[in-house]
């Protein structure tokens, strides 16, 4: 679960990782709030909280001198779209004077299995250009947990990388809480950047990243209850692996990842695309398919549906009453073009059900992707 | 003998009471597997399609004698506990069934097998078989599939998804070849096997001529794969399909990984590294069965 901004900021500041004075913002009475918190001298600055990159560049961020200037941009930033994410809440933020951006983080190294910490004198925007052009710019250190993670390791990092001197002691001490925070909190990722220099010689993230593991959530109450805002994640504690993809007109309910990707895969290779990616494999329950299917319906941007099912373990003929009921509690129609193939246990009964509830029903992939193509041909 | 398990190889069941368990038992004892023993904490005493159940691992080790190869079907946070505690009984080969393992204790669970020089499979493996001799796990079974999707033969048959792993053994078969081993490697971020690691067992085994692959988009299991054939550690024909092409490689949300990752685990990556190091990548699925059948027959 990737968490915004204000909510990995609160986090980082309870392990003691300093962040500038800030408050959410959802509405204009909020921003009076937040001007009279942050001070009038270092208003401020209004970031949409959106959970994709590049927002600066999309003109998410924006720095104001009074609240009356904040005003008149709150609701230009409130309405925007931020590669198809809606922003519906900023943080407002001191302003600070930052002479030097840098940038730390902690993920997981893949071929290691392990955490690793990375570091890099040049942060900012363009990190991954750095990390790409400038190999030398990005320190890499592997965590064996058993060990933690030793200052010297950090500080070699530091000295390698050329940072100067006098910011050892504050890249040790924040790299040591952030460490703590990732094992703490179970995050996949956590990072810092830009971790800027004010003036001061002290250290501060002005901006940070925080992904929780969502199959950990049941040992953080507190995450746990974060999770509400996320409609990925609601559905997921019915079983289903959802990620809306934002473009797109086709719906998807497949079974298993490697099946819901190939299907998007065939889906492109028909010439049309997939909006959502939509695994029930751990959501084959009355409750688990009438929520894929009321979520398809209700999409406005799904013009159509392929409901793709393959399976050993999961019998069809009991999907397909599923699927009858949820439809029958949605007015006894699927509202869209629906096409749909099972097969495996039981799959002939299942098709059977189907087919004399009138929908189209294949039986191998191909004809189920034939029938895919006619129904576009028709639609175009 | 066939990669990892064998007709002789003998197999624990931890978590093998309950619907899951019996099933994944059943399915196991179908394939002609050794199951000796099986393990669920306060259910001494029983037994499943006649294998005796214990409390612990090393009670069942005091009773049946040594275990080499054990699937671990327990659910949720115990199941890393149940891990470790076959580990520090001395068992060397071990699937991990379970999916959704909270990552943290994934990446514990891998350590723990490096120290201890023992190979885990999973998490999130549904599991592999090898056709007429044995199995851990699901596949095999039952006999209606096995005999059109697992029929004894020469090919190596490794898949990233659980339920694409039948998908392709059948595909294979059809093409008029037959399964030396077919293995899912796990639906995790992190694995104790890896595809790379699976090619070097299947390079060794002469009971297999070339391997069919179904990959994924996301982490970098494909491209350590190509680096180990462009090494020379793997040189029979492998073909491959990349799943995922279709999907926005936009949909990332930090740095760090993407840094990390350099650009690998995109789906244009993964079958530049394979096609790069000579692999036969389909645009297809089904056609990975019928390309190899090809070359195997021109060798």
């Amino acid at each position: 679960m990737d968490l915004y901004e204000h909510q990995a900021k609160a986090i980082f500041q309870q392990y003691g990782i300093p962040i500038p004075r800030g408050l959410v913002v959802r509405d204009e009475s909020s921003l009076q709030a937040a001007f009279d918190a942050i001070g009038q001298e270092s208003f401020g600055v209004l970031k949409a909280q959106v959970l994709t990159g590049g927002r600066g560049k999309a003109g998410g961020i924006k720095v104001v001198d009074s609240l009356p200037q904040a005003l008149e941009l709150l609701p230009n930033i409130l309405g925007m779209r931020i590669k198809e994410f809606p922003v519906d809440s900023l943080l407002v933020e001191e302003r600070l004077h930052i002479k030097n951006e840098y940038f730390m983080g902690l993920t997981i190294d893949p071929e290691a299995s392990l955490p690793v910490l990375l570091l890099s004198p040049r942060g900012g925007m363009d990190i991954e250009e750095v990390a790409k052009d400038y190999p030398s710019a990005l320190g890499k250190y592997v965590i064996h947990p058993s060990r933690g993670l030793p200052s010297f390791a950090v500080m070699d990092l530091a000295r390698g990388l050329g940072f100067p001197h006098r910011l050892w002691g504050a890249l040790i001490d924040i790299a040591g809480k952030l460490y703590k925070a990732f094992c703490q909190e179970e995050a996949t990722l956590a990072e810092l950047n830009p971790l800027a220099e004010t003036t001061g010689d002290s250290l501060i993230a002005v901006d940070s990243r925080l992904s929780v593991d969502d199959n950990a959530l049941f040992r953080h109450p507190e995450l746990n209850e974060l999770k509400k805002g996320f409609k990925e994640m609601s559905l997921k504690d019915k079983g289903l692996d959802y990620i809306d993809l934002r473009t797109g007109e086709v719906g998807l309910l497949c079974v298993g990842a490697g099946m819901t990707m190939l299907t998007m895969d065939l889906v492109a290779q028909a010439g049309a695309k997939a909006r959502c990616f939509l695994d029930v494999s751990h959501g084959i329950s009355a409750e688990g398919l009438s929520t894929a299917l009321e979520l398809l319906a209700s999409e406005p941007g799904i013009k159509c549906v392929l409901v793709n099912m393959f399976g050993g373990l999961s019998r069809m003929d009991e999907i397909a009453t599923f699927m009858l009921q949820a439809i029958e509690a949605m007015g006894g129609r699927f509202p869209k073009p629906i096409l749909i193939r099972l097969q495996g246990t039981n799959a002939e009964i299942g098709r059977r059900m189907m087919m004399e509830a009138g929908y189209v029903v294949s039986t191998e992939l191909e004809e189920l992707m034939d029938n895919f193509k006619e129904l576009l041909k028709g639609t175009k | 003998m066939a990669i990892i398990v064998d007709k002789t190889t003998r197999v624990l069941v931890q978590g093998i009471t309950g619907r899951f368990g019996e099933f994944i038992t059943r399915n196991m004892l179908e394939v002609g597997t050794n199951v000796v023993a099986g393990v669920t904490p306060g259910r001494g005493g029983q037994a499943v399609w006649g294998i005796p159940v214990y409390n612990t691992v090393r009670e069942a080790i005091e009773e049946q004698g040594p275990i080499d190869a054990s699937v671990v079907l327990v659910p949720g946070p115990d199941a890393k506990k149940a891990v470790l505690e076959a580990f520090d009984q001395g068992i060397k080969t071990l699937l991990m069934e379970v999916e959704r393992v909270p990552l943290h204790d994934a990446l514990e669970v891998i350590a723990h097998a490096k120290k201890a020089g023992a190979r885990l499979i999973g998490p999130g493996s549904a599991g592999l078989v090898s056709p007429g001799k044995a199995s851990l796990g699901v596949f095999g079974s039952p006999e209606e599939l096995a005999r059109v999707a697992f029929i004894p033969g020469r090919v190596g048959v490794i898949s990233r998804s659980g339920g694409q792993t039948s998908t392709l053994s059948w595909n294979v078969c059809r093409a008029g070849l037959g399964i030396s081993t077919a293995i899912n490697l796990g639906s995790e971020p992190v694995l104790g096997t890896t595809f790379a690691e699976l090619l070097c067992l299947f390079q060794a085994d002469d009971e297999t001529d070339g391997v069919a692959y179904f990959g994924e988009i996301g982490t970098v299991q494909e491209e350590e794969a190509a680096e180990v054939i462009k090494e020379g550690k793997y040189t029979k024909p492998l073909v491959a399909y990349v799943a995922g092409r279709a999907l926005p490689s936009g949909l990332r949300f930090s740095h760090a990984s993407a840094i990390i990752e350099g650009g690998r685990g995109t789906a244009e990556s993964k079958v530049r590294a394979l096609k790069e190091a000579g692999v036969y990548v389909a645009d297809r699925p089904e056609d990975i069965g019928p390309t190899l059948a090809q070359i195997l027959k021109r060798d």
